[in-house]
């Protein structure tokens, strides 16, 4: 069982991460992949840009942190994950989390086990800038409740 | 002491400020300090977090005065 993790600066490209996340799953039965893009709209009206702060020590230990507990969690042979940080365009690409596995309920269920992780404790603070103003962007009652329903 | 923030913390207080404190502190007297000077910028959310050399400590962590401190705001990444 392995992972990959990486902080990406520049733009994020789905099909090198998927062909990353696949060159590493050689004899799965199942890959699945999300991809999180940025929003034209938000509740505050146009978003002309989202930017991803992150700390400098913290944020990449905390990907890989919740990339190794999925992997403790679910019958997965790898699982990756792609950040970004900075400033980013609407429709361009933020996240991209994926999960490969034997079979594809693992896989779906480490999917989406990453993404309720990331959204809530990997080290980001998320703004998103329009004609509004900097509006920072937390996780919501609901966010966190999707993250806690891995507790039980 | 150095008091680092982030995220909205330190759109709302600064990037940096000195806690002037001559006396070792826990974390949560600190917070507690922190959120009078700064009232109403969010530092009694139970969800802010403090760093110490690169470690996320707990509120009842000692802190010496000359020791650098960040305070993280919620997280939120995806």
């Amino acid at each position: 069982m392995t992972f990959s993790v990486r902080l990406e600066h520049d733009e994020l490209d789905p099909e090198r991460e998927l062909r990353e996340l696949i060159s590493n799953s050689s004899g799965v039965g199942a890959v699945v992949s999300f991809l999180g893009i940025a929003r034209p709209q938000g509740d505050r009206g146009m978003i002309e840009a989202l930017v991803l702060e992150h700390h400098p020590v913290l944020t990449e230990p905390s990907m890989a942190a919740i990339a190794q507990e999925a992997l403790k969690r679910f019958e997965v042979r790898h699982v990756h994950i792609a950040h970004r940080c900075g400033t980013i365009a609407p429709e361009k690409p933020i996240v991209f989390a994926g999960a490969a596995a034997e079979h594809r309920r693992a896989a779906f269920q480490a999917a989406d086990y990453l993404m309720d992780r990331l959204k809530t404790d990997a080290i980001f603070w998320k703004r998103e800038d329009g004609p509004a103003g900097p509006g920072w962007i937390e996780p919501t009652d609901a966010d966190y409740a999707a993250r806690e329903r891995w507790d039980g | 002491m150095k008091v680092i923030f982030y995220g909205k913390l330190a759109e709302s207080i600064s990037r940096q400020v000195e806690f002037d404190r001559p006396t070792a502190c826990t974390v949560a007297e600190m917070r507690v300090e922190l959120d009078r000077a700064f009232p109403g910028a969010g530092l009694a959310n139970t969800r802010v977090r403090a760093c110490v050399a690169g470690t996320i400590v707990s509120d009842d962590t000692m802190l010496r005065p000359d020791q650098v401190v960040e305070i993280l705001a919620p997280v939120s990444g995806g």
